[in-house]
């Protein structure tokens, strides 16, 4: 999830969360109420949906004094590149 | 001549009952994930703004049908979708609290010894084997214990639909 908002070109709402994040409503959820009471997220309410009638949105994105800390765990956790193999010299072959 | 007569008329009905239940859907939706907000916080304000917020999250899902089923995609079955007890939330904030208190290093001939508490708990609903309500909490204690620091952690509901949710008590 934190990829996810680290990766959000601006806030994104919480379906775009959950597709993006691939997770169910209850763990994105629970994740930024946890997000949010450590202050690494924050929320605002669209003044109007941009379709007519439509219900309006919640918008998230990380707070300014999260992103170096939220960066740095990102990379942490993100799987390491496995090394390219190591090419050895074929010993004997047609001679 | 019946047996056509009553197939066609079968499938009309089958997709008016179809096309009823598709525009069905977003309503149902909606009202499932505004009762789900009530359940999952016992505040009343704050379940108001999630009622609404989910409502657009449902809105935004494409389609009729789907849209039924967006909250509980991927959830721990049916309409669990955006449900969390609360009453196991408020028994575990208050052992998260009281292990938080437990957990400050404590001076033993003045030096600090810092404790590390893990918490397996487990629910009934109602009153049955107890075996298996000791079974279920002991192994919530070993989950938490594995994860390597205080923890509260839930074990599989004996008697209900299961529930397993880590959460943290020091930072």
């Amino acid at each position: 999830m934190l990829e996810v908002l680290l990766d959000a070109p601006s806030e994104l709402h919480g379906w775009a969360i959950m597709k993006a994040a691939t997770r169910s409503g209850p763990t994105v959820y629970q994740v930024l109420e946890r997000l949010t009471e450590i202050g690494w997220v924050s929320a605002r309410w669209e003044a109007q949906h941009p379709d007519p009638g439509k219900p309006r949105r919640r918008f998230y994105r990380l707070t300014p004094v999260a992103l170096p800390a939220a960066r740095a765990l990102v990379d942490e956790r993100r799987p390491q590149a496995k090394p390219a193999p190591r090419l050895r010299p074929s010993l004997g072959g047609d001679l | 001549m019946t047996g056509w007569v009553l197939a066609t008329l079968g499938g009309f009905i089958l997709g008016a009952l179809v096309n009823e239940f598709s525009d069905l859907c977003p309503w149902l939706a909606r009202g499932v994930v505004r009762w789900a907000a009530c359940r999952w916080t016992s505040d009343s304000t704050l379940a108001l703004s999630y009622a609404e917020e989910w409502v657009a999250v449902i809105d935004a899902r494409p389609g009729k049908l789907l849209k039924l089923f967006t909250g509980p995609a991927g959830g721990r079955g049916g309409f669990a979708i955006l449900y969390r007890d609360t009453s196991q939330n408020a028994v575990r904030a208050h052992v998260s609290e009281t292990l938080q208190a437990l957990s400050h290093p404590i001076q033993v001939y003045g030096s600090p010894i810092a404790l590390s508490v893990s918490c397996g708990l487990a629910f009934a609903h109602r009153l049955g084997d107890f075996a298996e309500l000791y079974q279920s909490a002991d192994s919530a204690l070993l989950q938490a214990r594995r994860q390597g620091k205080p923890l509260v952690t839930f074990g599989r509901d004996v008697y209900g639909a299961g529930f397993e949710e880590p959460g943290p008590v020091m930072a």
